[in-house]
């Protein structure tokens, strides 16, 4: 993957970024909601899979 | 080494002093004579080389002896006091995930040779660069936390002037503070007296009295070497949110934005060039990884060994300290006790004067020019501090700063991480490497979740 493309101005690397802040925030709301209620594990799933997915893509170095 | 050698040597360290103002104290001769001496190291024997490293080293103590101090005293003091040795984990990874960040700010001084907040307003706009990392990420910080600074150490020459039989109320003590380490900042980069070696010889000093002062504190109470290794490697958190949020508070407050800049500036303040970016590693492991590490290893093991058992529960530094202190028994053990404590409120005192005094000049485009009033005024700013001692805590100051940095202390890391994987930036030495960029990722994971656990915390999502 080419994080250097530029997409709407910035860089697929500055998009990843953005992305991953989502990610944790998914991954907090529902870890939240999950330990309270016992609900919203699939947010939390989504939240964790999206996290780790792009943090695994934001450590691809630009060769 | 020939005549031409030595003059190539002598203009390659004049260029690398004219890369920043504060190196100017530094003669192109003694910095030429470093080079040479880094070169000869690179094919000695391995204990010649870790010791002719450590003589170069500087930085990275500067680093510690700023990143050590009444915070990160008192994280220390409750995790041993409260969950005794099974959070020690957390010390060792939380700083080694902040060390990634400190190797990209070394690679912009080192191989990048551009000075970080400038070329952050280039690439990233002035928001993130003068607003974000050096107003507010260093400058409003510096000011602000040099409150509890001063309140803890103040507090400290109270109760050590008292076990002398004298009475030195902070109200009083304070006075003795101000000169000492407005002095100490003000030495910073001036350009008669060396001071920036001199400047790191204090903190070293310093690091080095911690380390003896908790380390003889820990013989006295004794430890259980058992619980000790097991809270090193095992992870424990306790259980549901609250883990979460000590995991995520503790593992943040231990290195930003102010550690980052502070390095990048302390090694332009040494002219380090391409020659030296494997002195600058080894200065941040041996200067700041490992001192913040043995240091903090060495407060939890105290407390868990003390209050922890004895089911106490004291909530701010000093109230932990005059706890403990009756426990250490005889005299000399309370004084070193106390000494080691002083020191750390004290350097970083003098730490974050000088990173604000450079972060207000770059943030604004000033040249640095420590005899300017300009500059003198910029880094004593954060003595007003001294206030700290009638009013610990300027608590809606606190609560603002805390709010502002919390919120964005993740873009200026965003911003070192695609500043250090940006071609314009750093041509060929931008970063090459999958595990370096991985312990930015997820450092910066770690700062995304601060900024995201404060927003649901202000909207009354997450429970106190």
């Amino acid at each position: 993957m080419n994080l250097e493309r530029v997409v709407w101005r910035h860089s697929l690397r500055f998009w990843f970024l953005v992305l991953n802040l989502i990610g944790n925030a998914l991954l907090l709301h529902g870890s939240l909601l999950y330990v309270q209620f016992g609900t919203r594990a699939g947010e939390l799933l989504l939240g964790a899979t999206l996290t780790i997915w792009c943090v695994l893509v934001l450590a691809i170095p630009d060769k | 080494m020939t005549e031409t050698a030595d003059s190539a040597q002598r203009r390659e360290a004049a260029d690398l002093i004219r890369r920043y103002p504060l190196a100017e104290s530094l003669s192109p001769e003694e910095l030429a004579k470093e080079l040479a001496s880094v070169e000869q190291l690179q094919d000695a024997a391995l204990p010649q080389k870790f010791l002719g490293y450590l003589r170069l080293t500087g930085p990275g103590f500067m680093g510690s002896g700023l990143t050590i101090g009444a915070g990160t005293m008192t994280s220390a003091m409750l995790m041993g006091t409260n969950f005794g040795f099974r959070t020690l984990w957390i010390v060792w990874l939380s700083i080694g995930l902040g060390m990634f960040m400190i190797a990209a700010a070394a690679r912009f001084t080192c191989r990048g040779g551009f000075r970080v907040i400038p070329a952050q307003n280039r690439h990233h706009g002035l928001l993130v660069g003068s607003l974000l990392t050096g107003l507010v990420g260093v400058a409003l910080v510096a000011i602000v936390f040099n409150f509890a600074q001063y309140s803890l150490a103040c507090h400290l020459i109270e109760s050590l002037a008292a076990l002398s039989g004298v009475r030195l109320p902070r109200q009083i003590n304070w006075i003795l503070v101000v000169p000492l380490t407005s002095w100490l900042t003000l030495l910073y980069g001036s350009r008669s007296k060396r001071g920036v070696a001199r400047v790191e010889l204090f903190m070293k000093v310093c690091v080095l009295l911690m380390f003896v002062g908790f380390g003889f504190t820990l013989i006295i109470v004794g430890i259980s070497w058992e619980e000790f290794f097991k809270g090193l490697v095992v992870p424990w958190l306790p259980r549901g949110l609250e883990g979460i949020t000590i995991f995520i508070a503790y593992s943040t407050a231990a290195i930003g934005v102010m550690d980052w800049v502070m390095f990048h500036y302390t090694s332009h303040s040494r002219a380090w060039g391409p020659k030296q970016e494997t002195l600058a590693r080894f200065d941040m492991a041996f200067g700041f990884f490992l001192p913040f590490v043995a240091i903090n290893l060495l407060i939890i093991a105290v407390f868990a060994g003390t209050l922890h058992k004895l089911q106490l529960r004291p909530e701010s530094a000093p109230e932990l300290a005059s706890a403990l202190a009756p426990a250490l028994g005889a005299y000399w053990s309370q004084v070193f006790f106390y000494l080691g404590l002083l020191a750390a409120p004290i350097t970083t005192m003098v730490g974050m004067s000088i990173a604000g005094a450079i972060a207000i000049h770059e943030a604004f485009g000033w040249t640095p020019d420590t005899a300017s009033w300009r500059w003198k005024f910029a880094a004593l700013l954060p003595q007003i501090g001294f206030l700290g001692v009638w009013y610990p805590r300027p608590l809606w100051l606190i609560i603002l700063i805390g709010a502002f940095l919390s919120l964005t202390q993740n873009f200026a890391a965003w911003s070192f991480y695609l500043l250090l994987n940006d071609r314009a930036a750093l041509g060929e030495d931008r970063c090459r490497s999958f595990g370096w960029n991985l312990g930015l990722a997820l450092n910066i994971t770690l700062v995304n979740c601060v900024a995201i656990l404060y927003l649901m915390s202000q909207l009354h999502m997450w429970p106190e």
